[in-house]
């Protein structure tokens, strides 16, 4: 790498606009504007554009999972799909075997189940930064009533989320997707 | 002057290192434009107690931060009953500013207990949240909303 990108990476959220080339006088030089828009960017268009991915970069989910838990038959859960800012999986895997770069999960009663994340990760030109879960949300998936919970410390790498049924009482075999930020 | 020593306008370019090419501007043009009509306009977490309501953290499109002109004010009303409210008019970093319009929401609850919530969009830039237990009882709890 013969450059190291601006700012920190996209997770940190600690990027503004000026770290993708924004600034609030940003101007064409001398003044000339765009001659052909098919094949010159000008300064109005980066001025959009950095603002526009500062503001989506800020309030982007860190990972979206989509999880089953496997009460039935005691099992770590089965992570059917995680879409990272810093990968995409393409298989489903067992949560006590993840794939390099991926959270682990585990199962700790029925329906409830942790998700655990690294405290380091690097962006696409490998700069690393520290990770700590901020927010979390999840939704219960399939057809019947029911509700659930997210339990994390924040800063902290595990997330642990509870399914219940409608009485309020967990929830085997519950399939959910959540999100970390 | 346009393209000589690349100074904006920039002069798409297919060199990789040096330049950006007008597939790769594409591209980037077209897949921000995708991520910011699913963004979360914000995402914030608070508890509500008898003692008021506490806003730990919240990320928006216009800032990181809890206290500043643009955090939303959380009030609550009753037991488990919070109004969310964002200010009308947000601006950007070059003091553009536009009206919010908040499209949709979605809470979860924090905690390892069962419980249900409730949300309204009040006004385009109000929304209220209101948490129960998993009888149906209204309840504090601390909550994760989502905004977009």
């Amino acid at each position: 790498m013969t450059i190291t990108p601006n700012g920190a990476p996209s997770w940190t959220r600690a990027a503004g606009f000026a770290d993708y080339g924004g600034d609030a006088n940003k101007a064409n030089y001398q003044g000339q504007g765009v001659v052909n828009p098919k094949t010159d960017v000008g300064a109005e268009a980066v001025a959009r554009l950095t603002s526009d991915l500062a503001a989506v970069v800020r309030t982007a989910p860190f990972a979206t999972l989509h999880i089953k838990c496997n009460d039935s038959s005691p099992a770590a859960p089965t992570v059917y799909a995680v879409l990272m800012q810093t990968g995409v999986t393409t298989v489903d895997y067992p949560g006590d075997a993840p794939p390099t770069g991926f959270p682990a999960c585990a199962r700790v009663s029925a329906g409830k189940i942790t998700i655990t994340f690294s405290s380091s990760y690097q962006d696409a030109y490998g700069v690393a930064a520290a990770y700590g879960i901020t927010h979390a949300t999840a939704a219960l998936n399939g057809t019947s009533a029911g509700s659930e919970a997210v339990s994390f410390t924040e800063g902290g790498l595990v997330l642990t989320v509870s399914f219940f049924n409608a009485a309020g009482s967990a929830l085997s075999d519950a399939e959910g997707t959540i999100e970390v930020w | 002057m346009l393209g000589g020593f690349a100074p904006l306008p920039l002069r798409l370019s297919p060199v990789a290192r040096t330049g950006w090419s007008a597939s790769a501007h594409a591209r980037a043009a077209a897949d921000l434009v995708a991520a910011k009509r699913t963004a979360p306009l914000a995402v914030l977490t608070y508890t509500s107690s008898g003692g008021g309501v506490t806003l730990h953290n919240c990320w928006s499109m216009v800032e990181i931060g809890t206290v500043s002109a643009y955090a939303p004010t959380l009030t609550r009303s009753a037991t488990g009953v919070v109004l969310v409210t964002f200010p009308v008019q947000v601006a950007d970093e070059y003091d553009i500013s536009g009206t919010l319009c908040i499209r949709g929401a979605r809470a979860t609850l924090n905690g390892t207990t069962a419980g249900l919530r409730a949300i309204e969009i009040v006004s385009p830039n109000s929304v209220r949240v209101r948490t129960f237990d998993s009888s149906g009882v209204a309840a504090d709890r601390k909550v994760t909303l989502k905004v977009f």
